[in-house]
């Protein structure tokens, strides 16, 4: 029990160990792949802020370098024209015809060396002075030549927020004679921006490098244009580990988190850097996750929902063959018990009824009145039919439990029926029958099959036959042999009467169980009706088949076939002196006596002194026994029934091997000198006279005991 | 004597009181089918099967200590052998008479029951 419950949950463990890996399996092949896709996600995501910020640098440069080609135009006029009126007038003419041609260009602007305007791109030239601004102070301090970005200012005649893009002019000597401005609009550079897709969070800048300041920046915001970018991380973190780059990022400001990239433009003092909300840029990532993992999760769940029931499974199974085992136990159980039962009842029930039987039958020899003798006439009958009744039903119940098993044996067919008739001639003189036996010649001496079934069919049959034939009738038994095929010897046995007979309605239900001729026959034979039924099921059970012919009013021959194998030739016997004694060994005693109260009463003796008993009814049933059990003694009866003790020794002497040489005491009532010495003729070793006493008995046992 | 219990004291002896009572209960009950069936074979002349069943009689009565049972049995067995039938015909109802007898007094030696008067 306790090694099936192991093993059970052995492999309940395993089922559910295996459902457990597979769902690790499962669930880590997801976080992996997410956390992948994920990472994915922020490199792709990296590569597209790196791609904005190039865009963003070249849109910038190319901005710049236009309006840088317009600078250099205007540098090199003003110093071969010098700033005389007639050369600023047609200066002014021709700012006023190149300012529209760039998109991003508003103003031109020309200061003198004081800061003053000398001219402008505008209609109307209103003086003014510039002096103040950062890049003509650049400009006026530097001797470099280069193009200087400054920071995003109000622009003074057009209101809008531009940046001014300037380089300073010399006279011949090379001393500072002046600047000019180029104005780019924001606004040009804000609508560029406005076409990339960066999310709601998503930033882009240009800064100048100049200035340390915030060119444009998208989403646009006029406060923050031209605010110090020095303390920011783009300039403090950023550029001073590279001119590009890719970052994570958290913003002080608004504490988002932001993948970007920034590239210092390559020819102007220009950064662009783009950022991407790292929360929208996983915005698609996070749902695909959410739903990859929404289908991890079901079928993490199915597997273990399905899992869990196989385990379940599994231990009902287990829990199923376990019930199963037990049930199975339980009906073994129930069917000994069901046996032990039968065997109890049998005797429990049987001794009684014989009682009963007998007494009412004794009762009937004595003086009785009238009533007396109907009421103990009334017994005894009722006490018969119910033995027969429970005698049918016992063997009934047998065969349909499958309980009934053939003891197949050696025995000869000839004594078969010679016991048979023996047993049911008293009763058929009784009824003042005539009873004769016809056995065919050349019958096979021995044949191998259960005596004791085939026996009971013969008795069934004849049973019947003297039931239903009215005085004066005839019973004949036949037995005669129907040829010889793979399977043996088929005998045919036949019990034919002049009774009653039946007609073939009859005949056809005959076999059925609980069936007689008719219900005035039951009331008037008496009967359960289950006979015939018991006697076709254990002939069918012996491979045969059984039937009737009958003829209503002329009488029923009824017969049954059987084939049985032949037995082994019996070999001469030698016999042997029995074994040297030794008294106190316990043996294996076989006791052969045909009365119960006998074989009952030495059986105890037996047992009480520590010998294992088992016990025979008859000689051929001791035959049959002592070949299949090793028998230290056989205490042999000598007057029984059918085969007796004289013949039974004879054919036990006669068995090839061990069991011919088994020691045979008789227990005989025949006590003569001559009875004894017949019994040592036909092979027995000893003899003890009965009645049987317990300390005689005993002791004659104990002289054949063998050395233990 | 019709019974001598001396065939059974130590059988007595040697079993468990409860299977000794059963097994004297079981043999008187069984006891009157065989001299009910050899009174009827004695009423049908029957002395060849009459000498079988007498010979059982011998053993089991005496056996059971209805000694007397046993030796009217025996000598049955052999008038019926000898084929004097008038002989026994009236060792039968003898047989029957002591057999009842010896039956009551083992009921009343071992089982407690009153003897019948």
């Amino acid at each position: 029990m306790l090694r099936r419950l192991r093993i059970r949950s052995s492999l309940q463990a395993a089922a559910a160990g295996f459902i457990v890996l597979v769902c690790s399996i499962l669930l880590c092949l997801y976080a992996f792949e997410t956390w992948n896709n994920r990472s994915e996600e922020l490199e792709r995501a990296g590569e597209n802020t790196a791609n904005l910020a190039q865009s963003v640098a070249q849109h910038a440069e190319d901005a710049v370098r236009e309006a840088d080609g317009m600078l250099f135009a205007i540098v090199e006029r003003v110093e071969v024209d010098g700033t005389t009126p007639r050369a600023v007038e047609r200066l002014h003419a021709f700012l006023q015809a190149r300012v529209n041609t760039l998109p991003q260009l508003r103003t031109i602007t020309v200061l003198d060396e004081r800061g003053d305007l000398l001219t402008n791109s505008a209609a109307v030239v209103t003086p003014m002075s510039y002096a103040d601004r950062p890049y003509f102070q650049y400009h006026r301090t530097h001797a470099d030549r280069r193009l200087y970005i400054d920071a995003p200012v109000r622009g003074r005649a057009t209101g809008e927020m531009v940046i001014p893009v300037s380089r300073r002019f010399n006279h011949a000597d090379g001393s500072f004679a002046g600047v000019v401005v180029a104005s780019l609009s924001i606004r040009y550079f804000v609508n560029f921006y406005s076409r990339f897709n960066i999310g709601a969070n998503g930033s882009i800048i240009l800064a100048s490098s100049d200035a340390a300041v915030l060119l444009v920046r998208r989403p646009y915001n006029e406060a923050l244009i031209g605010s110090s970018m020095l303390n920011g991380p783009l300039f403090r973190d950023l550029l001073p580990s590279g001119p590009s780059g890719t970052n994570l990022m958290r913003n002080a400001t608004d504490g988002v988190e932001r993948i970007g990239s920034h590239l210092t433009v390559a020819n102007y003092p220009l950064v662009a850097a783009v950022a991407l909300d790292k929360r929208e840029v996983l915005a698609a990532w996070r749902s695909e996750a959410f739903y990859d993992g929404l289908v991890a999760f079901l079928l993490a769940t199915i597997i273990g929902t399905l899992g869990f029931r196989l385990t379940r499974q599994i231990g009902l199974r287990a829990n199923a063959e376990q019930g199963l085992k037990a049930a199975r136990a339980a009906a073994e159980s129930a069917d000994r018990a069901k046996s032990e039962f039968l065997a109890t009842m049998s005797h429990e029930i049987r001794t009684p009824m014989n009682g009963i039987i007998g007494y009412a039958d004794l009762l009937l020899r004595t003086k009785l009145d009238g009533d007396q003798r109907e009421y103990a006439d009334t017994v005894a009958t009722a006490a018969r039919s119910l033995l027969t009744l429970l005698n049918d039903v016992l063997d009934y119940s047998r065969i349909e439990a499958g309980g009934m098993a053939l003891d197949n044996a050696d025995f000869s067919p000839t004594a078969l029926v010679e016991d048979a008739l023996s047993v049911m001639r008293h009763t058929a003189s009784e009824k003042g029958l005539t009873v004769e036996a016809r056995i065919a010649p050349g019958l096979p001496t021995m044949l191998v099959g259960d005596r004791h079934r085939l026996r009971q069919v013969l008795l069934n049959l004849l049973n019947n036959a003297i039931k239903f034939t009215e005085r004066g009738g005839q019973i004949r038994m036949r037995l005669s042999c129907d040829g010889e095929g793979r399977d043996g010897v088929k005998l045919r046995f036949e019990v034919e009467d002049t009774g009653i007979g039946m007609s073939e309605e009859v005949q056809a239900r005959l076999f059925n169980r609980f069936t007689q001729a008719e219900s005035s026959t039951a009331r008037k034979y008496g009967g359960t009706g289950l006979g015939l039924s018991i006697s076709k099921r254990l002939v069918e059970l012996m491979g045969g088949t059984i039937g009737v012919t009958s003829t209503p009013g002329r009488g029923s021959t009824f017969w049954f076939t059987v084939s049985l194998p032949r037995a082994k030739a019996a070999q001469v016997p030698q016999p042997k002196p029995a074994e040297s004694a030794s008294p106190g060994a316990k043996l294996r005693i076989l006791l052969v006596d045909d009365a119960e109260m006998n074989r009952r009463l030495a059986a105890i003796m037996l047992k009480g002194a520590g010998h294992t008993v088992d016990t025979a009814d008859d000689g051929g049933a001791a035959i049959e026994a002592v070949q299949r059990q090793a028998y230290d003694l056989v205490l042999m009866d000598v007057q029984m029934p059918g085969i007796d003790g004289y013949e039974a020794t004879a054919r036990i002497r006669a068995l090839p091997g061990a069991p011919r040489n088994v020691p045979i005491v008789a227990m005989s009532a025949n006590v003569l000198e001559e009875d004894v010495r017949q019994c040592l003729a036909v092979g027995m070793n000893d003899h003890i006279a009965k009645p049987v006493e317990r300390s005689r008995l005993l002791k004659a046992v104990a002289r054949w005991a063998k050395a233990a | 004597m019709d019974f001598d219990d001396s065939a059974l004291a130590g059988l007595q002896e040697a079993l468990p009181v409860a299977e000794f009572r059963e097994l004297l209960a079981d043999y008187l009950a069984s006891m009157a089918a065989p001299l009910s069936q050899a009174l009827a074979l004695g009423e049908a002349g029957n002395w060849k099967d009459l000498a079988f069943a007498a010979h059982t009689l011998v053993s089991t009565s005496g056996s059971y200590g209805l000694t007397r049972a046993s030796a009217l049995a025996r000598d049955l067995e052999r008038a019926c052998q000898a084929g004097h039938g008038g002989e026994a015909a009236a060792l039968l109802p003898e047989l029957v008479a002591s057999a009842t007898r010896g039956a009551a007094a083992l009921r009343a030696r071992f089982l407690g029951d009153r003897v019948a008067a």
